[in-house]
């Protein structure tokens, strides 16, 4: 990781918050280029650890949607 | 990849013909459609779903929010969209409309009409760049107006087909005018946007000579312009004489020599604009072409019958160049006289266009040989070649044609100092157009009016002067035949001039050729000769009068040359012509009145001072300049929508623009057939009162919805339409096209949707005012009247019981004042800032028309009539009707009559299912376990969606260097059918395991590229996307190098994903045929009898001794067709008839268990006996009873009875009371609506009055909810004399019963208690659920809501489903309802069970949760977070350390959330496709890049591109 460069993940439920993502982008609103969506079947199949585990590796945050 | 499956073997063997079609036509898909042709389609028949706009999802795909969970309607009906637009059953039949249905049920033939959608829906990707390209704007009315969008669009982003389609209304006037077709409001339309070297390059695509027509056109163009009467046409050709000169001045873009694809050879002879137009044509064919002139000029009449101060030599030599530069020969002073032995010398088609005769005709005058008498053709032909010629002093010009003025005004250059023109009509009527008139005159040339020569006076041979007389009216024959305006007798004068020069018609003729041409026999229309291959346009059969015809006739000839050459019929095809539309002058004041025509007349050239006119030959006019252009172009009003201009023909990579489709008629054979067509909202307009489309801050419910939706044009803020401020303070007014005098029925809708809109509202703007003004609240349904409790109590949203008659705005703020009388009578004046009309519910006229068409009944509004017991079918057997077509209504009961439709039309075609359905067939699936890992990337360019905001090509490159990618290549649209295809190929070729397309979103485009790589027998598993478009490129548009990146990483994380997949697999598992009803009543009786019709078995519990249920307390009901009793009777003994109806009277079930396909239920009947049944679905129709509570007395005064007591002696006819008080909402009433006690107070007030018309009857209410039709039976009730009785939770009424019945109460009107003396209070005790109703749900594991009755899997999309699968609801079990209610909800459960029954085997496994038993500790975590109670602890199971149980999952209804596997705190379940090390590996691939060498020799690029 760069100092300089951020990096954030972005969990999303693929039944709203990844489809709103989608629509986000057919509306060409703008967000920092740092978000990356990580697409789930349900935002209950986020597990803490995946969490903790994204900072372990350097992320510098953790968005939980949906 | 699909085929057709035989009818299913061990089914029915019918013969052919007495057989029904298995297929069915839904109309309208709207979620009412779309509900139906999934029911249909997922239970085996064949479904045409045909729709009237250009893709489905109907008004609920317009809302922002649906009530009463304020749930994202856009997210609940999108996946349905999706489902519907992938099966493989289902053909969506977009932009079609039903014409004609005839037959009868089981074999319908279905006419329907295709309107031209003008891009072809196979070939678009949906990319958008057409639209991005396209000049003409309009209101978008998905938006409902509050945005604008392109005339190439697509209806909404999530539109389902993606396809973009084409607005065009027609051939706008103008191009049809136009004898070459010039698209004109194409350019125009271009100009306007300033994008002019595209409109040079429209004007091209039809005509060669722009510069010569920008000036000298006839322009019949501008004579049909719509604008013509309002304001003055267009300037259509100063418009494109205008592109021209901005092209000039500019630097316009040299012709590239067009590409020799064709080996023939065209010899032209004449180099005119007919004959130059053939060659440009014939040579951007790719055929070899040669023009020969006999003058040494090319360009014919253009360059040498208008003098160079019309059109300069060199305008005309501009556009002869550019054919030229095509690649085509012209060889001048070559005269031609035997066009035949061009053919001989090799040519392969010769075309004679040789135009008008050089020859000059006789004026016929005495006199004429005289020196000094000259004809006009000659006359400017010399002048135009340069040759020597003089002229007198004094001019005569004869003649009131342009060839007659060129001549004066060239006379008058050559320094005439008098020039007259005899004009033999009045200016009115003459060839020449008035302007060019008073140009001559202002040049100083004597227009002598209604005047003609008679002969010619010579002295010496020489003109000495011209005997003129005035011409009368009418017009007589001379000696000579010719026809001559008649002469005023006595009127002769003589005009002393030297020089006469005389105009008559010129010819076309082809006497310059060799004699044997003389009789050549030519076809008009194919323009080909008897002499094969030599073609003729000229002589005086085909010859042309104007530029623009003779460019028309050399399309025409080209055309026809090379159906010649390629061996074509000459005869052109009848093609169907689109229609000419053009506005009519009441449409066109319309315009003007509402402001969208602002009078402005057209724009004038700037001409040549007139000093410098008549002594040069410098060209007269000038030309518009850049700002009078745009403003010009700016005054079109688009007639056709569509201006053609092919911008996005240029555009589309996809080559799916076809301009020239046409309507088609097709015909379909179905079974059955649905009619879902919806509602249109009223037209607020009409209620004048509203100043709707006159005040801009007032607008409709729909609107608002927009404005609330952030997907809408405010991006979901709240703003005043006037000025976009946020507004303070917003009216509802309800019942705006309900309820009044047009319309004597309730929309049922609108008190939510308003109340719905004012809470949205208010969480957007907290410090919002909203103020309802309503009559009375219908919140009627499961959860409404808690949502306007809250909209009231947490939202502070404020009601007032007024219908408001009229507003005013002020005119300085725009606000809005309302002028009211509150409920206490006091008169108010209040300010707003906005007001929203919440707009009823209407059928549309082309609703109206198609039912009528068909051959249902309507009612006066159009909607479809149904009778009660038979709710869902038409009057024409077999054909359903749904949704607000029957009655308006809401989403959930459109969606349940949708699935009871389905379940009366498989009645209908049960026989017939899988008949005409196909399944996909792929290849065997190969074995990749053990393999490592080789990926293949895709990325996609999306046209210029991605590839125009990131290196695509870089992209690749670096992901061809990723660990275990082993090629990587750029497509241009990864989704298009050949690229599909080619991933396969690429699959088998490099022998790929894992693909990871870089596009767009997976959850539109997974399915197609998984089928893809399926095709090619990898598992759709090992397949991952990367959304570099919908999360990349569009988001980051303005930074090249930041979206390049990211593209990267986004695509690092999903290889690295990939690497990790492994296929998964399903098993099939065998289903049970057989239904379980519980409940005996018309619910669990209407769906049993539909199951058996269908051909399913059904085991019917009933706990009582009999079958019915409530209805057996039922005598009378709001339409009296058939008394209820006996319908009841006639259900009954069809139920016991059934032979696949076992029912079980005085019987429970005992126990259930099992899962959708494969339950075990035991039932207990009445002697303690019990059998086992295993069914593969179950309905719950379990009911509800009539609360019996002490409240006001009951049970205390036998004359205080219920309304189902009162009812019950109605039908007996025993002791009638005079005088009776209902009172509403009793008891739990305070916490739901229990939905029809209205409704049945007032058909029993309505009962009493119709026994003893005398009697009186109060009814003590807090509203009146009489929604839909119902609200019929209010006005009838008030007309009969019904007194209504306010009361609210502060004066709630008393009942006393001491010797007399008194009842006291508070009217809110008179603002004074009253107390009554009634023989009887009856009380609407609303319904509740059954005592056992909490040990029921325990017993399915089925989950209640707050009130105790059934709780759906979703409120408004999955009514009659639970959450777990394969268990349905129907009934009052569910929520109150009336009986019609109930069957229709019965119908929907049983299409629901269908759905299962009618499958052999159900799929599990796949994406679904999978224990590791070694790892479980029995702790109940899954089994308790599990939201559809899935998991469970399996005694035969062994644990962790070998303890006694462990969890279990079924596979067949898993849904794969994954949630137990997040909890897991053993870590014991894993979601299959989802693993842990599968979302890790994304993660780290994200922090962690590899670094590393790229080969060059794995990436694949298209040649050309950069890398």
């Amino acid at each position: 990781m760069t100092e300089d460069k951020l990096q954030v993940v972005a969990y999303c439920c693929e039944h709203c918050a990844y489809a709103a993502a989608d629509l986000a982008g057919g509306l060409r609103m703008q967000y920092p280029p740092a978000i990356k969506v990580v697409q789930l079947p349900c935002t209950g199949k986020l597990d803490v650890l995946m969490a903790l585990q994204a900072f372990e590796e350097g992320i510098d945050g953790v968005m939980v949607a949906g | 990849m699909t085929s057709k499956n035989p009818a299913k073997e061990g089914g029915h063997t019918i013969d052919a013909p007495s057989r029904p079609v298995g297929a069915v036509l839904v109309v309208g898909g709207g979620i009412a459609g779309i509900q139906a042709a999934l029911d249909l389609a997922d239970q085996g028949f064949k479904v045409h779903l045909v729709e009237k706009k250009s893709a489905i999802g109907g008004h609920m795909a317009q809302l922002d929010k649906t009530f009463p969970t304020n749930d994202c309607a856009m997210c609940n009906i999108s996946p349905k969209l999706v489902n519907t637009g992938r099966h493989l059953n289902i053909d969506i039949h977009t932009d079609t409309e039903v014409l004609d249905i005839n037959g009868e049920a089981g074999n319908f033939g279905v006419t329907l009409r295709r309107n031209p959608r003008y891009i072809d829906v196979t070939k678009c990707v949906g990319c958008g760049d057409c639209a991005a390209v396209c000049p003409v704007s309009l209101p978008d009315l998905y938006e409902e107006g509050l945005a604008d969008r392109k005339a190439a669009y697509r209806l909404y982003s999530q539109a389902v087909p993606a396809a973009y389609a084409i607005e065009k209304r027609g051939v706008a006037p103008c191009r049809d005018a136009c004898p070459a077709g010039q698209r004109a409001q194409g350019y125009i339309a271009l100009i306007a946007e300033g994008r002019y070297k595209e409109a040079l390059r429209v004007i091209k695509e039809d005509n060669p000579f722009p510069s010569v027509c920008g000036r000298t056109c006839h322009h019949p163009c501008e004579g049909h312009c719509s604008r013509a009467p309002i304001d003055g046409a267009v300037g259509i050709m100063s418009l494109k004489r205008f592109v021209v000169d901005f092209a000039e001045a500019y630097g316009r873009e040299p012709v590239e020599p067009a590409a020799r694809t064709r080996p023939e050879w065209v010899a032209i002879v004449g180099a005119g604009p007919a004959g130059l137009t053939a060659a440009h044509d014939l040579a951007k064919m790719g055929y070899g072409v040669t023009v020969y002139e006999a003058l040494p000029v090319a360009g014919g009449m253009m360059r040498v019958g208008i003098p160079a101060h019309r059109l300069p030599k060199g305008v005309l030599q501009q556009d002869i160049d550019d054919i030229l530069a095509l690649g085509v020969v012209l060889k001048t002073n070559t005269p031609i006289e035997d066009p035949a032995a061009l053919l001989d010398e090799g040519y392969d088609a010769v075309c004679l266009a040789t135009g008008i005769s050089s020859r000059d005709h006789s004026l016929g005058l005495e006199g004429e040989d005289s020196e000094g008498v000259l004809s006009a053709a000659t006359f400017l032909r010399k002048i135009n070649l340069g040759e020597p010629i003089t002229t007198g002093d004094r001019v005569a010009v004869i003649g009131g044609g342009i060839t007659a003025l060129d001549a004066a005004s060239v006379a008058r250059r050559l320094g005439a100092s008098e020039v007259y023109v005899a004009l033999d009509r009045p200016r009115g009527e003459l060839p020449a157009y008035q302007k060019e008139i008073e140009a001559a005159e202002a040049e100083g040339i004597h227009m002598l009016e209604r005047t003609t020569a008679m002969r010619i006076l010579s002295e010496n041979g020489k003109v000495a002067g011209v005997e003129m007389a005035e011409t009368g009216k009418g017009m007589e024959v001379d000696e000579q035949g010719r026809r001559r305006p008649k002469i005023k007798p006595g009127s002769e004068f003589t005009l002393d001039v030297d020089t006469v020069i005389g105009t008559v018609g010129q010819f076309s003729d082809l006497n310059f050729l060799d004699e044997r041409f003389d009789d050549l026999g030519v076809d008009k229309n194919t323009l080909a000769s008897e002499i094969p291959g030599l073609f003729v346009i000229g002589g005086r059969k085909t010859g042309a009068s104007f530029i623009i015809e003779a460019v028309a006739l050399g399309h025409r000839v080209a055309t026809s040359i090379h159906r010649h050459l390629q061996g074509e019929a000459l005869e052109q095809p009848e093609a169907p012509a689109p229609p000419v539309v053009k506005f009519s002058r009441q449409e066109l004041a319309e315009k003007v009145k509402r402001g969208e025509i602002i009078l402005q007349p057209p724009a004038e050239p700037a001409l040549l001072p007139m000093e410098e006119r008549v002594t040069s030959f410098r060209e007269v006019v000038l030309g518009l300049t850049e700002r009078q252009a745009r403003a010009e172009a700016q005054r079109c009003l688009q007639c056709g929508i569509c201006a053609e201009c092919l911008a996005c023909e240029y555009a589309c990579g996809a080559d799916a623009i076809d301009h020239n489709m046409v309507e088609q008629e097709e015909q379909l054979q179905v079974g059955a057939v649905v009619l879902a067509p919806g509602f249109q909202v009223y037209h607020a307009e009409l209620s004048e009162e509203y100043g709707y489309g006159r005040y801009p801050n007032v607008i409709t419910a729909l609107q608002f919805e927009r404005l609330l939706s952030a997907s809408g044009p405010t991006m979901g803020h709240v703003q005043r339409p006037s000025d976009g401020g946020t507004p303070k303070r917003i009216a509802f007014l309800q019942c705006v096209g309900s309820r009044d005098q047009s319309h004597d029925y309730c929309s049922a809708v609108c008190c939510m949707y308003a109340t719905k809109e004012a809470i949205m509202a208010k969480e957007h703007e907290p410090d919002l005012d909203i103020h309802v003004f309503m009559m009375d609240m219908r919140a009627f349904s499961k959860g409404y009247w808690s949502y306007y409790e809250r909209a009231q109590d947490k939202y502070g949203v404020q009601y007032t019981r007024c219908r408001i008659s009229t507003l005013h705005e002020d005119p300085n703020s725009d606000d809005l004042i309302l002028h009211y009388q509150d409920e206490t009578g006091a008169l108010l004046d209040e300010r707003f800032d906005m007001v929203v009309l919440s707009v009823g519910m209407e059928i549309s006229e082309s609703v109206r028309q198609l039912g009528q068409r068909l051959g249902v009944e309507l009612d006066e509004y159009g909607f479809c009539h149904t009778v009660q017991f038979n709710p869902l079918e038409t009057s024409r057997p077999g054909i359903y009707a749904v949704g607000p077509f029957r009655e308006p209504k809401d989403i959930p009961e459109s969606v349940v009559e949708a699935s009871g439709a389905a379940a009366a039309a498989a009645g209908r075609i049960g026989a017939s299912r899988f008949t005409l359905t196909t399944v996909p067939e792929f290849p065997p699936e190969l074995e990749v376990g053990g393999q490592d890992p080789r990926i293949g990337v895709f990325v996609c360019h999306c046209g210029s969606n991605i590839a125009g905001f990131l290196d695509v090509a870089e992209v690749a490159e670096y992901a061809a260097a990723l660990p275990n990618v082993v090629h990587a290549e750029t497509n241009l649209y990864s989704c298009s059918q050949d690229s599909i295809e080619h991933i396969t190929e690429q699959v088998a070729e490099l022998g790929l395991n894992r693909v990871v397309v870089a596009s767009c979103t997976p959850l539109t485009h997974q399915p197609l590229f998984q089928d893809s790589i399926r095709a090619a027998g990898l598992n759709p598993y090992l397949f991952e996307m990367a959304n570099i478009r919908n999360q990349c490129s569009w988001v980051h548009s303005d930074d090249w190098d930041v979206a390049t990146d990211k593209a990267k990483e986004l695509v690092r994380m999903a290889i690295a994903r990939a690497a990790l997949l492994e296929p998964q697999h399903t098993v099939d598992v065998p289903v049970e045929k057989t239904a379980l009803v519980v409940g005996g009543g018309v619910g669990g009786m209407t769906a049993a009898l539909s199951l058996a019709e269908q051909g399913f078995p059904v085991h019917l519990v009933e706990k009582q001794d009999e079958l019915g249920g409530n209805l057996r307390h039922v005598y009378t009901t709001t339409e009296s067709e058939k008394p209820p009793q006996a319908v009841l009777g006639q259900l009954v003994s069809q139920v016991q008839a059934h032979p696949d109806i076992s029912v079980h009277l005085e019987s429970t079930v005992a126990d259930s268990s099992g899962f959708m396909g494969n339950f075990k239920s035991t039932i207990r009947g009445a002697n303690g006996g019990q059998i086992e049944v295993s069914h593969g679905a179950t309905i719950l129709a379990t009911g509800a009873q009539e609360y019996r509570g002490p409240e006001y007395g009951y049970g205390t005064d036998a004359r205080i009875v219920t309304q189902q007591e009162f009812e019950e002696a109605l039908s007996e006819g025993n002791d009638i009371p005079d005088s009776v008080v209902m009172i509403q909402c009793v008891g739990p009433a305070d916490q739901f609506c229990s939905r029809i006690c209205c409704t049945v107070a007032l058909k029993n007030a309505l009962a009493l009055k119709a026994i003893k018309p005398e009697a009186e009857v109060t009814i003590l209410f807090r509203d009146i909810r009489t929604y839909g039709f119902k609200e019929r039976l209010y006005t009838e009730a008030r007309e009969k004399g019904v007194i209504f009785v306010r009361y609210d939770d502060e004066h709630r009424p008393e009942v006393s019963a001491n010797g007399t019945l008194e009842v006291r109460a508070w009217d809110p009107t008179l603002q004074q208690a009253l107390a009554l003396e009634p023989d009887m209070v009856v009380l609407s005790m609303p319904v509740v659920p059954h005592d056992d109703a909490h040990d029921l749900a325990a017993l399915f594991k089925v989950p209640l809501d707050a009130d105790g009755f059934f709780l759906e899997a979703h409120v408004k999309l999955r009514p009659v489903d639970f959450s777990s699968d394969g268990v349905f609801m129907a009934g009052m079990a569910h929520y109150p309802k009336l009986l019609d209610e109930t069957m229709i909800q019965a119908q929907a459960a049983a299409a629901r069970a269908a759905r299962v029954l009618s499958q052999d085997t159900l799929k599990a496994g796949g994406q679904v949760a999978v224990v590791d038993e070694a790892l479980c500790t029995g702790c109940l975590t899954c089994v308790r977070v599990c939201p559809f109670g899935i998991p469970l602890i399996k005694p035969d199971l062994t644990g962790v350390g070998n303890i006694v149980g462990a969890a279990f999952i079924e596979a067949a209804v898993c849904q794969g959330c994954g949630s137990c596997a997040a909890e897991c705190p053993a870590g014991a379940i894993q979601l299959m496709h989802y693993t842990d090390a599968q979302m890790a590996a994304k993660v780290h691939a994200l922090a962690s890049p590899p670094s590393g060498f790229v080969p060059l020799e794995k990436v694949s690029v298209p040649e050309g591109e950069t890398r």
